[in-house]
């Protein structure tokens, strides 16, 4: 376990204090990072935000610990941010940039850069399931929040209206279905 | 998949199978990728709306602490733990960034399990601008910002053979041996500088101190912080560490 592991664990807790003190140790470098190669400050603050959320992506998981220092990682992670910014405003520019990408992260660690594309898979698999429940109708968005929160099957028939237990299994069946079936499209 | 599996994964995740089914089903997971990426797929699925709730939280705590440092204007910034500026000219100055915080107040009285990390905060070195042992400087700058400490502790014993009065190279030295959690070959790297009159005398004494909280020896880390002298680098931060130990 590395020594800033305790940043995992005030991302897990939401921890205000905990992540000021990650923003005063990193975003210094993310700023100057972003602005040293045309972006702005809105930008960095955009992708150094994305980088923390993809750090929270692995965090979620109890049993991931930190092997790597958090300075190193974050960088990995809001400079393929940027990359990916980049590319999707202008494929040229991208793909120049991620040339030079690869060429700097030589300098990180191993762990350190499979730890960061596992963070931002993981990143993207959660917005793709996201995106897919967006499009499930407003019951079984509902049926799901409430079974995911820890409500009982029971009480939550009563607060859906449905006859009984096993008919809210059967509707959840049915609804898991279709978001599985969505995410597999998108 | 099979319309069978489906249905199993459904009890599953309703919680309608009996103990031995279940356990059945994680012991399928071990042998059967196919069955355990659905198995995964059907797990984050009942998460999601879970945490989702989690995720838009963080997301409101970061944009509202994020303003802080990136929306206003630069001198409004939100001071950085490390206040020193690098003097590319005069690389030694790199050392003296080993400035600890405006942030250490605001830890007042907080237990916190790691009083080394907290107080233990840095500036990359800036070796390169010299122009002797440049080769091992470059490495030693882009293995220390890397936080790959051993290769950066390799370079700068490169650096030390070759310019052995280095200062700078000795503080980081030191440095690095505490973070490979090497606190009393750190402590023999930085006697020299803790000693000495250099600029850099307080900034090794406050790295040698804080080397005793990795081994938990509070005491002595109070008596070496006592060597620092108002006025000095890390004497305001030694006066707040000492109240906590």
């Amino acid at each position: 376990m590395h020594i800033d592991h305790h940043f995992i664990e005030a991302l897990r807790n939401n921890d205000p204090r905990g992540i000021r003190e990650i923003y005063q140790r990193y975003s210094d470098q993310a700023l100057r990072w972003v602005t040293q190669r045309g972006g702005a400050a809105a930008d960095a603050k955009d992708i150094f935000q994305e980088a923390v959320m993809a750090l929270y992506e692995k965090a979620l998981d109890p049993s991931f610990v930190l092997t790597c220092p958090l300075g190193a990682l974050l960088h990995v992670l809001y400079s393929r941010k940027w990359i990916d910014r980049l590319r999707g405003k202008n494929r040229e520019a991208g793909v120049r940039k991620e040339g030079e990408l690869r060429y700097t992260e030589e300098a990180f660690a191993e762990d350190t850069l499979t730890l960061a594309e596992d963070a931002l898979a993981e990143q993207a698999r959660q917005e793709r399931l996201g995106r897919a429940f967006t499009e499930l109708s407003e019951l079984c968005r509902r049926m799901l929040t409430l079974l995911s929160n820890g409500v009982k099957p029971a009480e939550a028939a009563v607060q859906l209206e449905l006859n009984s237990v096993d008919t809210l299994y059967r509707r959840k069946n049915a609804c898991v279905q279709r978001w599985r079936a969505v995410y597999l499209e998108h | 998949m099979e319309e069978k599996d489906i249905q199993l994964l459904d009890d599953y995740f309703n919680d309608l199978l009996k103990e031995a089914d279940r356990q059945a089903v994680l012991d399928r997971t071990a042998s059967d990728p196919e069955f355990a990426e659905e198995f995964e797929l059907r797990q984050q699925m009942a998460d999601w709306p879970r945490r989702e709730a989690g995720r838009q939280a963080l997301a409101e705590n970061l944009e509202s602490i994020g303003a802080a440092f990136f929306d206003a204007p630069a001198e409004e910034r939100q001071a950085p733990v490390l206040t020193a500026t690098v003097n590319r000219r005069r690389w030694l100055m790199a050392a003296a960034a080993v400035v600890l915080l405006g942030a250490a107040v605001w830890f007042f009285g907080k237990p916190e399990p790691s009083l080394y990390r907290q107080y233990a905060q840095y500036a990359p070195p800036a070796f390169t601008e010299r122009g002797a042992a440049e080769d091992a400087a470059l490495a030693a700058e882009n293995a220390f910002e890397a936080g790959r400490y051993a290769d950066a502790l390799t370079a700068l014993d490169e650096m030390l053979a070759i310019e052995p009065n280095n200062q700078g190279a000795t503080l980081y030295k030191g440095i690095c041996l505490l973070e490979l959690n090497r606190p009393a070959e750190a402590r023999a790297a930085l006697e020299p500088l803790a000693q000495g009159r250099s600029a850099l005398r307080a900034d090794a004494v406050w790295y040698s101190a804080l080397s005793y909280l990795l081994e938990n020896k509070p005491g002595a880390c109070e008596e070496a912080l006592r060597k620092l002298e108002p006025g000095e680098d890390h004497y305001e931060a030694a006066q707040v560490l000492m109240k906590k130990l």
